[in-house]
């Protein structure tokens, strides 16, 4: 790019134009011009070929362009003005260019080959530079703008021309600086004049005279100084005319308030006939020889003689070694700064003219010599301002110095942009009169007045003065930045651009940021950072003087560069300053999607946040359709950040064929549940459903559900901020099709949203939803359901439940959404809405975490991911099904350890079905169910009040058997919808802990549903108990040293401390019979009763029991026990039976017993009456007494089977041998049942708890009443025997305290098991 | 709104407040820029900054990539010396091989200390990189490492 064409232009020898108001007003009243306009189109002479010495050198001037300019106009306008005018020229260049949009494809055009033009991209620049450089013109210091002629012009008709010229010349008003004889005045005899007659045709003036006037006046003033002009030939016709319309306007500039500038005060009015409506082509042809023959016959050759002139006077003071040394003795006399200008007529202002006079004939080598010249002595009297001046001038010189040979090799070889770095740090520094006051400020400060003394401020024309230093030092930048890019050295450009921009004014700042940063891009490869900061700079300075356009323009232009690069700070910056533009710029959209960026704040002051919040609201507080705002394709709606929602992890809460009671039964592993299942559905599943098939709909797994129940999926909700946000009308985002009718009547999406324009939803059906079918392969497509937002909540077919949640600052929140189906059908979530602080919607679509396919199946994430069950958001809503429902959780929070607790379930069918075939699979030994198989033919509502007559204790598969329990309930009963049904469970926890509790329980619909549709559901249940230890015993069995058949034994039975306060009531000896594999032995029962509550023990007869259908077992017989002390004679009158109350506990000891009709069994229970606080312990002395011998009929044929086994008659034999050596004589052994839970023996002590319990409950039911509370334990009780399912032990019966004296219904029985019993376990059979 | 034009052009326009605000808090800001040019570490080793601080410390260390660029093909060595300056803030650079950079902005330090602080930090940067989980653009959120650097620059650069 060649720069000198523009160069040229800008400078070019003026010509100041003064004419008479009469002759003003022959071109001003018929054509709306001055003269000056009328001259100006002509300004350019090409060909004359004049011959013109300058110094030494004579050259031929081919072309020639003239400026001119009204007497009254050459002054520089103040710097005020100026500003003023160029923020005015900014706005409007960018008003009329600047797109708020950035330049798109930027990078990708200056990576290009031809890279963009720096004039497209900042054109506003490129005004202002011009309206810049013509503003600083006519200044002090340099005379490139002085004019060098002058031309008069008066009325051709006038009597004695002469006369006029005169009075013209007189009246003269002279521009300021030819009034402060700076500038070369006119009144000078030598100054170039040229004398014109308007002659008006239109007017009719006598041509004669005007010839005559001609003729006069160049005899006065010579020949080829008068010319005669004539105008207004034509008729007032637009169209007569041939100048095209805008052909004066081209060349008049903007007018100023204050005048000057070189253009006048205000524009002629414009004539009825439009400017230049007399004007014909004969007369702009006379004007363009007249300007031509002016200028070669006036101007040139009088530039001549003045160039010889002050060359000569130059030559005489300056040049030469006289004058050297001359100067080199007298000068540097003293270190003085100055910024006065120098007159006309001085030797240092005629070296300024004539160098700028060679400079305007473009005799650059010779101009430069005259500036080298002139800067020395400049710079020697320090005047900063000339030397500045001439600096500049001499890197132009050396720019357009240069014809031959490419520009670009020139300059490097050469920059001149050392010279303008000269004559910018010299005009930037402080006019005299500044620094003299900074000296008067420093000066006073030292002295005694002390700093109170204000700073004297310097004087205002100082101040304009350094602004217009300021001016003339980023002219110099602007120059040599034109330069630099022309030679191709932009980051040359830019570090001249930077050093300028940062002292200077806001606007002119911001343009040479932005073309520092547009330079940037220019170097190879580009500088893309660096543009992207600079414009940000360039960005701030624009705000700063309110052109917010560029501003905007030059935010977005960098906006994404920045973005996505998590440069976080620097990204809030954007958005900041570009919301709060868009916002005073009207662009509300854009200003949300810029404050919405920011609302992602957490990093800043709680105050802040509220800021930016409260801002984003507002702003959006008058929108009423949010989904409307989109940018790049994403509407706002979908992008809103708070609250902060994780939409990878869902988790849906949907009942299938399986219904969960409360969150806890969730958390239980899925295996256990299908384990527990299999046993009841192990009937009507067979290989092909159980698991082995896929829920799969067009490769997409889905889950189940049913109609009527709803669906929740748990969403994480989380509040980022300080602030309390306020979520409402929180809901998920579905679509439904209906079971049938996708093929019939398309495919009727109903979803719903928050408010706004619904698109094609259900409502619409009909020819929208055909729409829908007919281009969309499947119906359930997601995209195929567009962002469809709805009005209503839901449809007919899906009922979608609002939530809402208020999340304090930085909490986290799982709320459970729920949509419920009204009809069959497919069902879809596809995400969530809400509103945000009752204004913002939001919207997020779900994107759930699974596992890749390896070989994805189409498109959707369904299709390309597995997910679990928890995750599928596709459901196939099944027609009504009964469901089973829990209806209060009956356990306890907290049991003891051995207490026997009745809990009642409460089972309703919520569905709208009958339910069959219910079952109930328990998954814990410890806790049975009462089985029986009588009376199942009762009515239904019968056997509700007595449950156990129709449980029936099925078999489990056989791997299962041991830790599962099936019962089925009522075969061939139905459970009608709604009906609730009661359920007695017994709870008997032995360990210490936790009790995870699994129950399920199982029905199937009455009516076999459709194909496809669900066989069965099942409730399940897990209950928690914690089960904390009450008393512990630590008995002691030594030989008696009386009896050989008896034994000794000293219980210590220890309350724990945290426990309740309890009274040990009866202590019974159990014998355990021997069970296959189960460990056998004696034991005793200590059964606690309340303190103060009489007791009739032995009350119970062998009656009450019930009948033992198989007793395979022996029954116990033998052992009693009774305090030491009692008369031994209670071993052999078992039969007697007292039933004293036991009031003293070791006075009055009753052996107590029940005759057993089979086995005259002797007493083995002692009433007792013993409290115990926490904390405390009893010590019981009791005597086992052994039973009298009995023959070993049956008992031979199980004894040997079981390695441990006792059985009474060998114990009996084996009591004489106490210290037969056994292995398990260190006394260690524990019972088998614990010991070694292989499944035989679980599964056999499942079936003794529940034999026990159901003996237990028939004593509850038919003794105590409804109290349910289990008065007395009868040692001998079979039932209670098994239920010492831990092998030989004691049973301690007691109760709470407080429970029993509010005599509340809850029987409380602690077994306490004595597992290390070493005098019981060291018999053994032989 | 006006106050905030009024704070930008302070704190990014006037060199001379902008010295007095280095005088009260010396700035000196440590990024490890990773190589798709997120900040993947970054912490501020002279304390918290207002605002427009942050912003312009971000900015000139975002622009300083473009010097790095340039610089690390005239050097033979990774510890590139003072490549960008800004309003009297300098950024000095150091590029690992994986094309990794470390840059600290400060006010005037001496560069020895600096380079020794590189190195140190590379070492630990090494170990961060070990991680099989460590990409391009993760960010370290290493508390060990974080206040191993810390405790590099109190040692290294006071």
């Amino acid at each position: 790019m060649d720069i000198r064409p523009w160069l040229h232009d800008l400078y070019a020898p003026s010509i100041l134009v003064a004419a008479t108001p009469a002759a003003e007003a022959v071109l001003q009243v018929k054509n709306g011009l001055s003269l000056v306009d009328l001259l100006r189109p002509y300004s350019s002479v090409y060909q004359l070929n004049v011959p013109v010495r300058v110094g030494e050198a004579s050259v031929r001037v081919q072309d020639l362009r003239v400026r001119f300019y009204d007497a009254a106009t050459l002054y520089q306008p103040p710097s005020e003005v100026m500003e003023e005018q160029l923020q005015e020229v900014l706005k409007a260049a960018a008003q009329r260019h600047a797109r708020l949009d950035p330049v798109p494809d930027l990078l990708q055009r200056f990576m290009s080959d031809n890279p963009p033009d720096m004039r497209d991209l900042t054109p506003w620049f490129t005004a202002y530079r011009s309206e810049f450089l013509r503003l600083l013109r006519f200044g002090d210091h340099e005379s490139l703008d002085y004019p060098v002629t002058c031309i008069y012009a008066i009325p051709a008709d006038v009597v004695n021309p002469a006369s006029h010229f005169d009075t013209l010349v007189g009246q003269l008003v002279m521009p300021p600086l030819m009034q402060q004889d700076i500038m070369y005045t006119v009144r000078d005899k030598d100054f170039p004049r040229h004398y014109l007659l308007l002659l008006d045709m239109a007017a009719g003036m006598s041509e004669k005279r005007a010839l005559e006037n001609l003729a006069a006046i160049r005899r006065l003033y010579g020949e080829a100084h008068c010319s005669l002009l004539r105008v207004n030939s034509g008729n007032g016709d637009r169209a007569h005319s041939g100048a095209p319309v805008d052909f004066f306007a081209r060349f008049q500039h903007a007018c100023l308030t204050s005048g000057g500038a070189g253009e006048p005060l205000a524009r002629p009015p414009t004539p009825s006939g439009g400017v230049g409506a007399y004007l014909t082509v004969q007369d702009l042809d006379s004007v363009g020889s007249f300007v031509r023959e002016f200028v070669s016959r006036t101007l040139l050759p009088k530039l001549e003689e003045r160039i010889a002139r002050l060359n000569a006077s130059i030559t005489a003071t300056r040049r030469g070694l006289r004058n050297r040394l001359n100067r080199f003795w007298k000068g540097n006399a003293e270190d003085r700064q100055t910024d006065r200008p120098y007159p006309w007529h001085s030797v240092e202002g005629q070296m300024r003219q004539l160098g700028d006079l060679a400079f305007l004939l473009r005799q650059y080598a010779f101009a430069e010599s005259t500036y080298r010249l002139a800067a020395q002595d400049y710079l020697a009297e320090g005047n900063s301002k000339w030397y500045a001046g001439v600096e500049e001038m001499i890197g132009l010189c050396t720019v357009l110095g240069e014809p031959a040979d490419p520009i670009a090799a020139v300059l490097l070889q050469n920059d001149p942009m050392k010279y303008f770095m000269r004559a910018y740090e010299n005009y930037i520094k402080p006019p005299a009169a500044v620094l003299a006051a900074a000296t008067v400020a420093v000066t006073s400060a030292n002295g005694p007045v002390g700093p109170a003394t204000a700073m004297p401020s310097p004087p205002p024309s100082a101040v304009a003065a350094s602004k217009i230093g300021r001016m003339l030092a980023t002219r110099v930048i602007l120059l040599g930045a034109a330069v630099q890019t022309a030679a191709g050295r932009h980051r040359a450009t830019s570090d001249a651009l930077m050093r300028a921009q940062s002292e200077e004014e806001n606007a002119r700042a911001g343009l040479l940021l932005e073309q520092s940063a547009y330079s940037m891009l220019y170097v190879r490869p580009p500088l893309v950072r660096k543009f992207a900061f600079q414009m940000v700079l360039a960005g701030i300075r624009y705000i700063c003087c309110g052109q917010k356009r560029i501003a905007i323009h030059a935010y977005r232009q960098v906006l994404a560069l920045y973005l996505g690069k998590k440069w976080k700070y620097i990204e809030e910056h954007l958005h900041a300053v570009l919301g709060a533009q868009c916002v005073e710029y009207g662009d509300k959209e854009r200003a949300l999607w810029h404050f919405c960026a920011l609302l992602d704040c957490a990093h800043r002051p709680s105050a802040q946040q509220h800021n930016n919040v409260t801002q984003f609201l507002n702003l959006l507080t008058g929108i009423r359709d949010q989904l409307a705002i989109t940018q790049d394709g994403a509407n706002l709606v979908d992008r809103l950040p708070l609250p902060v929602i994780n939409r990878h992890d869902v988790r849906v809460l949907c009942s299938d064929a399986a219904c969960y009671a409360g969150p806890s039964a969730r958390t239980v592993p899925d295996s256990t549940w299908l384990k527990m299942e299999a046993c009841c559905t192990s009937g009507s599943n067979n290989w092909l459903v159980d698991g082995g098939a896929k829920q799969e709909r067009d490769h997409e797994e889905y889950s189940m559900c049913v109609c009527g129940e709803e669906v929740g999926v748990q969403v994480e909700f989380r509040n980022p901020l300080a602030v309390k946000l306020k979520v409402t009308n929180v809901r998920l985002i579905c679509s439904f099709t209906p079971e049938g009718d996708a093929g019939a009547s398309g495919s009727r999406m109903a979803a719903s949203g928050d408010a706004g324009p619904l698109s094609a939803t259900a409502e619409r059906s009909g020819d929208v939803s055909s729409v829908v079918l007919t281009d969309s392969a499947h119906p359930l497509l997601p995209g195929q359901s567009p962002a469809a937002l709805t009005s209503q909540p839901g449809s007919e077919f899906i009922a979608i439940s609002e939530a809402q949640l208020t999340l304090h600052p930085g909490e986290a929140m799982v709320e459970v959404l729920r949509v419920l189906p009204h009809a069959p059908g497919w069902l879809r979530i596809t995400g969530v809405t809400w509103t945000l602080n009752g204004v913002a919607h939001g919207r997020i679509n779900f994107d759930v975490k699974g596992r890749r396919r390896k070989r994805p199946k189409g498109t959707r994430p369904g299709q390309l991911k597995h997910y679990p069950p928890h995750r599928r958001l596709l459901f196939q809503v099944v027609p009504a099904m009964p469901r089973l429902e829990l209806m209060s959780d009956p356990l306890p929070a907290a049991l003891y350890s051995g207490e026997l607790c009745r809990v009642m379930m409460r089972i309703r069918n919520s569905g709208r079905l009958p339910l069959r075939a219910l079952a109930l699979v328990v998954g814990h030994p410890e806790a049975v169910c009462p089985a029986t198989d009588a009376n199942k033919d009762k009515p239904l509502l019968e056997s509700l009040k007595d449950p156990r007559e129709v449980v029936q204790l099925s078999k489990v598969p056989h791997s299962l058997r041991g830790s599962l329990q099936l019962y089925r309930l009522w075969p061939g009963r139905e459970l009608a919808p709604g009906e609730v049904l009661e359920w007695p469970l017994w709870l008997h926890p032995r360990g210490v802990g936790t009790l995870k509790l699994p129950i399920v329980w199982y029905g199937e619909p009455a009516v076999s549903g459709a194909k496809g549709s669900m066989r069965h559901r099942t409730l399940r249940v897990c209950g928690s108990v914690s089960v904390q230890p009450l008393l512990a015993a630590r008995p002691t069995v030594w030989p008696s040293p009386t009896h050989l058949s008896h034994y000794l034994l000293r219980l210590a039975i220890d309350n724990s401390k945290e426990g309740e306060r309890v009274v040990l009531q009866q202590v019974a000896a159990v014998t355990v019979p021997p069970l296959t594999g189960g460990g056998g032995g004696g034991g005793g029962v200590i059964t606690g009763k309340p303190k103060g509550a009489a007791l009739a023990p032995g009350l119970r007869t062998q009656s009450t029991m019930p009948p033992r259908s198989t007793s395979s077992r022996s029954l116990s017989t033998g052992w009693c026990i009774s305090l030491v002390g009692s008369p031994s004679s209670a071993s052999a009158g078992g039969a007697a039976e007292q039933s004293q109350p036991p009031v003293g506990a070791a006075s009055t000891v009753t052996g107590e017993g029940v005759s057993g009709a089979t086995a005259g069994v002797l007493p083995r229970s002692l009433p007792l009456a013993e409290p115990l606080q926490p904390g405390e312990s009893a010590s019981l002395f009791l005597q086992l007494i052994a039973p009298p011998p009995q023959p070993p009929l049956t008992k031979n044929q199980t004894g040997p089977a079981s390695g441990t086994g006792l059985t009474t008659t060998e114990m009996a034999t084996g009591g004489t041998t106490g210290a037969d050596p056994s292995p398990l004589a260190s006394g260690m052994v524990t019972p088998a049942g614990s010991e070694d839970p292989s499944i035989t023996t679980t599964a056999a002590s499942v079936a003794q708890a529940a034999e026990a319990v159901r003996s237990l409950a028939l004593v509850d039911s038919s003794s105590t009443g409804p109290s349910g509370r289990l008065r007395f334990v009868d040692g001998s009780d079979t039932g209670l025997q098994q239920l010492n399912l831990f092998g030989p032990g004691v049973l301690a019966h007691f109760c709470r305290l407080p429970l029993a004296l509010s005599c509340t219904a809850r029987g409380c029985r602690i077994e306490v098991s004595l597992p290390h019993c070493p005098g019981l376990h060291s018999f053994r059979p032989k | 709104k006006i106050s905030l034009d009024k704070e930008y052009s302070c704190s990014l326009n006037n060199s001379r407040s902008k010295t007095k605000l280095q005088m009260s808090a010396p700035t000196l800001t440590f990024v490890i820029v990773g190589q798709e040019d997120h900040p993947i570490y970054e912490v501020d080793l002279t304390g918290p900054k207002e605002q427009q601080t942050q912003y312009l410390h971000q900015f000139v260390l975002h622009s300083s990539l473009d010097a790095v660029d340039e610089q690390m093909w005239l050097s033979k060595e990774p510890h590139l010396k003072v490549v960008d300056r800004f309003n009297g803030l300098n950024v000095t650079a150091f590029v690992t091989a994986g094309n990794t950079r470390f840059l600290l902005l400060h006010d005037g330090r001496s560069d020895d200390s600096i380079r020794s602080f590189f190195t140190e930090v590379y070492e630990l940067y090494l170990r961060v990189l070990l991680n099989p989980f460590h990409t391009p653009t993760t960010r370290i959120t290493s508390r060990e490492f974080d206040r191993k650097v810390k405790l590099l620059a109190k040692r290294l650069l006071g």
